[in-house]
């Protein structure tokens, strides 16, 4: 295979350093690449730090294993370093992270298959079994002299947990999923000591590889308390094991599968990166794309902590639906077969959000949608429900499989509360509660699936209606690929209460006419990053034509609800 | 020339049946759907709910079926245990791209591979 020859190995994209392979002798040429950025992302490789099996080095005696002269040195260029510290098999590293001493066991697949992932250079990288009982240990040790090492530095970097895992078959499966005969026979011993309650092995299997990555991530607590920012859960795009049979051949690597994935993906509340797909994939759009992706998981998760200025002035992902469901993936039934999904990628596509559990601000001037299947529903969400419903949230609940307790929790509220209620039947009974902003609307997802598709399209429409959704369709082919962000307003732009950002590619061959629908709350205020595209304003709204490869992005002011509507 | 590429999981202790873990023509995945319904049609099972393969023979007859279905010059079979013995040794893609046809089964379409025949016959007998 031949490489491409803008492939750098040290810098797979998104900001990150792959410190091992260069020479040290390179790495304030590779760093002052990465200047323009606010940080730069070094994964921790442990193979580079065991000389052998007894002996650790994280820079006595290497250069290239010199940690605390490579976080200098991004100092130096005004450069922060955050550390990634993996916290299962890394898909990225050779032997999944393993020195040749523990990679003993290759790991396998929920299909059978070993895990054999290519990297964003085409080579292979073979991952090992974790849970070989020798690795925790020598893991532990590692990490205990790499803080010892580092301890001169403690202001100087930061570190997040790296989670890796692959998608397959629209779902999210860990690289802790290991079927090899060393993990069955760690699994056999954890059995022993904690015998099943309910007979349920699949279950017991979760909690198992659940325990294995908390083992890590504590190690890296431990070691890193101070500049500990937490665990990130990262889908690498293009690890999955059967990946491998379609990208060994450069010609079979397209962008618009990446687009394809890196949507779907996002469609369902988890996080992409593509620190594993060739650069000149990345190239043009796809990079963008990545890129405002890329801020949206590795940064936000550092902003998340204190010590950073407010960014409420920068754009951030938005999705404005959020769909709460137990097993949060696009074939759920209660969002397939009620005609919800449909209508959502009809109107309002890469706006909505599948999650397990609520998750609002209550002091957020925006309320989103939120859409509860029953089931989800616990103690915990119930009590978020009522806060966010008084926080002015707009919240649809499915009771067909909602618990009778929470039913009758609802009522019980609604009594208390003397709240108004209406109860009408729209191709299902529909009721619903309000007290100021917030709405709660109950609805019987199982009479609901029985109608023909266009009464679900129906039911939903008249539902946005009945909340006042204002929101922007964009009525765009299926391969044009898009995203919204959203802040808030800056000094010149207070006449609106929030500005919103849409994102639009064209990954095609083809030239591509996307049509929006702006309601009157809304009033377009810049475009941007315009490439072979453009923007006609018709009576009917704005009409663009984006050619092969173009991109674009458009600013809307949204106005106060009400305020310029009507 | 066209391959199946088909990739089976062998009997195991939880599982004595065989499965397709993974097939695919070029880049392109050979959907579930697709599969299910070139089984029932192979097996004459509509009620079958998985698809599964009682020993090698009756994979090897789905291979052959699959091969006519998609007319496609042969299906090449290999099995996640020798692609995760052979994986172990595999350093570069060269070997990768060679592991198919080193350690696979090769199924042949002798529809495909007749008709071929008959054409260069004729050609040869016009000459």
């Amino acid at each position: 295979m031949e490489l491409n020859n803008k492939t750098d190995p040290t810098l797979p994209g998104e900001n990150w350093f792959y410190y091992w392979k260069t020479s040290p002798s390179l790495w304030p040429q590779k760093i002052k690449l990465l200047s323009e950025h606010r940080q730069v992302f070094i994964p921790l490789n442990p193979v580079v730090h065991f000389l052998t099996a007894d002996e650790i080095d994280v820079g006595e005696k290497r250069a290239e294993a010199n940690l605390p002269h490579l976080i200098k040195l991004c100092a130096e260029h005004n450069l922060e370093a955050v550390l990634l510290f993996p916290v299962s098999p890394a898909p990225f590293l050779t032997n999944g992270g393993l020195p040749s001493f523990l990679a003993k066991s290759l790991a396998i697949s929920n299909k059978q298959l070993a895990y054999a992932i290519l990297d964003h250079d085409h080579r292979l990288n073979k991952v090992y079994s974790f849970y070989n009982p020798k690795v925790y240990p020598y893991f532990k040790k590692l990490y205990t002299e790499l803080s010892k090492a580092l301890s001169q530095l403690t202001d100087q970097f930061q570190v997040i947990g790296i989670n890796s895992s692959f998608f397959s078959e629209g779902q999210k499966h860990s690289f802790w999923e290991d079927n090899s005969d060393c993990a069955e026979r760690a699994f056999f011993r954890f059995l022993k000591n904690n015998p099943p309650t309910d007979n349920d092995e699949l279950k017991s299997k979760k909690e198992f590889q659940k325990l294995m990555q908390e083992l890590f991530e504590q190690v890296g607590q431990d070691s890193f308390e101070k500049q500990w920012r937490g665990t990130l859960e990262i889908i690498f795009l293009g690890s999955a094991p059967e990946n491998l049979f379609f990208r060994h051949r450069e010609e079979h690597e397209s962008q618009k599968k990446y687009f394809d994935l890196i949507q779907t993906i996002t469609d369902s509340g988890e996080k992409p990166t593509c620190i594993l797909i060739p650069p000149h994939l990345k190239e043009g759009n796809l990079s963008k794309f990545s890129k405002l992706l890329s801020s949206f998981t590795l940064s936000n998760q550092l902003l998340n902590h204190s010590g950073y200025e407010d960014h409420n002035t920068q754009f951030k992902n938005e999705r404005f639906f959020q769909l709460i469901l137990q097993d949060s993936h696009l074939h759920n039934p209660f969002i397939a077969e009620t005609g919800l999904l449909q209508n959502l990628e009809k109107n309002y596509r890469a706006s909505f959000v599948l999650e397990n559990d609520i998750n609002v601000k209550e002091d957020n001037e925006f309320k989103n949608i939120i859409i509860f299947d029953g089931e989800a529903i616990n103690d915990i969400s119930f009590k978020k429900i009522l806060r966010a419903f008084l926080a002015g949230y707009k919240i649809i609940i499915n009771r067909s499989n909602l618990e009778k307790i929470f039913e009758k929790k609802i009522l019980q509220f609604v009594l208390e509360n003397d709240l108004s209620s209406e109860k009408v039947r729209h191709h299902t009974v529909v009721e619903s509660f309000s007290l100021g902003m917030g709405r709660i609307v109950l609805f019987d997802a199982d009479q609901l699936k029985e109608n023909k598709l266009e009464n679900k399209e129906e039911f939903w429409q008249a539902i946005w209606n009945y909340l006042n959704v204002k929101h922007i369709s964009v009525l765009a082919p299926k391969d044009i690929f898009f995203l919204w962000r959203s802040r808030y307003p800056q000094a010149g732009e207070l006449q609106f209460a929030r500005v919103l950002e849409l994102n639009l590619f064209n990954p095609t061959s083809y030239k591509k006419t996307i049509q929006l629908k702006v309601p009157r709350n809304f009033s377009m205020s810049k475009q941007k990053n315009q490439h072979h595209a453009q923007v006609k304003n018709l009576p009917s709204g704005p009409e663009i034509e984006i050619l092969p490869g173009g991109s674009l992005a458009l600013e809307f002011g949204q106005h106060e609800d009400g305020e310029s509507d009507e | 020339m066209n391959s199946l590429y088909i990739i089976y999981a062998p009997p195991q202790a939880e599982n004595p049946l065989l499965s397709i873990v993974l097939a695919f023509i070029e880049d392109q995945a050979l959907a579930e759907a697709e599969m299910h319904k070139a089984y029932n049609k192979c097996f004459l099972r509509p009620e079958a709910t998985h698809i599964s393969f009682a020993s090698k023979e009756e994979l090897y007859q789905f291979a052959l079926f699959l091969t006519q279905e998609y007319s496609v010059h042969e299906a090449i079979l290999l099995s996640t245990q020798d692609f995760n013995m052979a994986i172990e040794n595999v350093h570069n893609l060269a070997n990768l791209q060679n592991l198919f046809q080193k350690f696979g089964q090769v199924i042949s379409n002798p529809e495909i591979n007749q008709k071929k025949k008959s054409f260069f016959t004729k050609m040869l007998s016009k000459k």
